[in-house]
């Protein structure tokens, strides 16, 4: 997303080159970035390995059931996305169905969403 | 390569045009997702995972794609280079970051999309969709945005020793004249 609007003169060199002397060193809001992002990637690597922010994928925006037989909508996620292995289902926090007035569906004889639990998060 | 003053405005508007495309069509993705997850009606929740899917995949990463490609080529095509600016490097990077984990994103809300087309509406209202990528992918382009913009002062390594072997080669000639 580069707006190369200001054309650089024929040595290249314009008002955002700063370097004039004879060494080379870092620009300090480089350095600063630089920090900024090690941290970030750090701090997700952390929530990452440890589980903290919760298992990542599509099936995490899911509600799940507790897998003992074929619900419709167990059934419609194995449909599309069993084969590709990777989909951990748990339900969204119940805070926030709370929050705004939203109910688990009981269906088909399945765990209620609203009472399935982190604990309850499953493997598809 | 240096681009004739024509070519470079037209790619410098499709660039423009498509970068700034990309961060309102995250927010408008963004203020679908919340929808998902405060709205109560069932078909609505369906008609927006389906919108979302529609979104990405023929508005985000069409932006995206030409976004990158674009400001490739304006790099490339320019004088700035593409390694030689800070300004223009680590945008570039955050870019194809950004562009990447788009991509990894189509086929987690194209199966959502599957799943709230055929779900009953129970199931549709505990159906929420990501906001974790949206948000931070627009953090990220406003950071792209904002050092475009400003266009912080720094060489690279590279445009520093660029420069330095230009300046080299210039002053025999300047002292010949």
């Amino acid at each position: 997303m580069a707006d190369l609007t200001p054309t650089p003169d024929s040595t290249g060199d314009t008002r955002v080159v700063p370097s004039r002397g004879s060494t080379y060193s870092t620009p300090g809001w480089v350095k600063v970035f630089g920090i900024i992002v090690l941290v970030l990637i750090l701090l997700a690597g952390i929530v990452l390995l440890t589980g903290l922010g919760g298992d990542h994928g599509p099936g995490r925006h899911t509600p799940s059931g507790d897998g003992g037989s074929q619900t419709p909508l167990s059934s419609v996620i194995q449909d599309q996305a069993l084969s590709r292995g990777d989909l951990v289902s748990h339900p969204p926090p119940s805070s926030i169905r709370e929050n705004h007035g939203k109910t688990g569906g009981d269906f088909s004889g399945h765990t209620p969403v609203s009472g399935v639990t982190e604990q309850g998060v499953q493997q598809l | 390569m240096t681009m004739t003053p024509g070519l470079r405005k037209f790619a410098l508007s499709v660039h423009i045009t498509s970068s700034v495309g990309w961060i309102g069509a995250v927010v408008a993705y963004l203020a679908l997702a919340v929808v998902t997850r405060t709205s109560q009606d069932a078909q609505v929740v369906r008609s927006v995972f389906l919108a979302l899917d529609l979104i990405t995949r023929f508005v985000l990463v069409p932006l995206a794609l030409t976004s990158l490609l674009t400001g490739l080529v304006m790099s490339l095509g320019t004088k700035w280079g593409l390694f030689k600016h800070y300004w223009v490097l680590i945008p570039l990077v955050l870019t194809i970051f950004a562009t990447v984990v788009l991509l990894t994103r189509l086929e987690p809300i194209s199966l959502l999309a599957g799943i709230a087309a055929e779900a009953d509406s129970a199931d549709l209202l505990a159906l929420e969709a990501d906001l974790l990528h949206p948000v931070g992918g627009l953090l990220v382009l406003l950071v792209i945005q904002v050092m475009n913009v400003y266009k912080p002062r720094g060489l690279t390594p590279y445009g520093w020793r660029n420069q330095q072997e230009q300046r080299t080669v210039r002053q025999p000639v300047d002292a010949a004249t």
